[in-house]
């Protein structure tokens, strides 16, 4: 359970992290560079620590659907991004073959870990 | 302009990710010097897309081909796998990023 609190820091940090990229106009403005750089380090920090008690196709996964969600929100809701039936389904699709393509050995390792047992 | 930034911040993210496997967790030393300037060079370029491009966007699209090109170094540099899944999974995520990028 510790490990799913360590995946959505990890997300809420990198989700900051890019949010402060764009504010950051190009890396020129200070505050909101170091908040990146400090972001994803923090990012990268509890997502090694989510990895010791989560598998990696499972963060992986987790980690691009919802950061990818959550971004796209934050475009929408602050940065006034355009909203749309296209868009919304495109976003849709991205974070479904997302999930297909980070999880696809998933059955295979399981049968193999069950298997050596 | 904004695209030739989203492409070149994609291919240094990918270089690195997969530098960082090479490091052998942090222990050869090329691989991680240049796994930092590859990192910092794709979020500049990162950087200067977001100022023409929208976040919401750049970020799945970002996500989305990186995710795309690493399985693709996995299967051509260390001998991992596509199977029917990780097909569909390609072909349905491409979809998504051409909707996306066709959208306004």
């Amino acid at each position: 359970m510790r490990a799913a609190l360590y995946l959505a820091a990890a997300i809420v940090l990198e989700t900051i992290a890019s949010s402060m990229l764009k504010v950051s106009d190009g890396f020129s403005v200070l505050f909101p560079s170091i908040i990146v750089v400090i972001g994803y380090l923090g990012a990268f920090l509890f997502l090694s620590l989510t990895l010791k008690s989560m598998s990696l196709s499972t963060a992986y996964a987790t980690w691009s659907g919802a950061g990818t969600a959550l971004t796209a929100m934050i475009g929408v809701t602050i940065f006034g991004e355009a909203v749309s039936l296209m868009k919304f389904g495109g976003l849709l699709l991205v974070i479904i073959g997302l999930v297909l393509l980070n999880t696809q050995h998933k059955a295979e390792k399981e049968k193999e870990t069950s298997a050596s047992k | 302009m904004g695209y030739l930034f989203l492409a070149a911040s994609i291919l240094f993210e990918v270089l690195s990710s997969t530098m960082l496997k090479l490091s052998n967790g942090f222990k050869r030393v090329v691989p991680v010097l240049v796994l930092v300037a590859g990192y910092g060079v794709s979020f500049y370029a990162l950087s200067k897309t977001l100022q023409v491009l929208p976040l919401g966007i750049v970020y799945a699209t970002w996500s989305g081909v990186g995710t795309i090109l690493t399985v693709i170094i996995g299967v051509l540099l260390f001998k991992e796998r596509i199977n029917r899944k990780g097909i569909l999974g390609i072909a349905v995520l491409l979809a998504g990023l051409v909707l996306m990028n066709l959208s306004k």
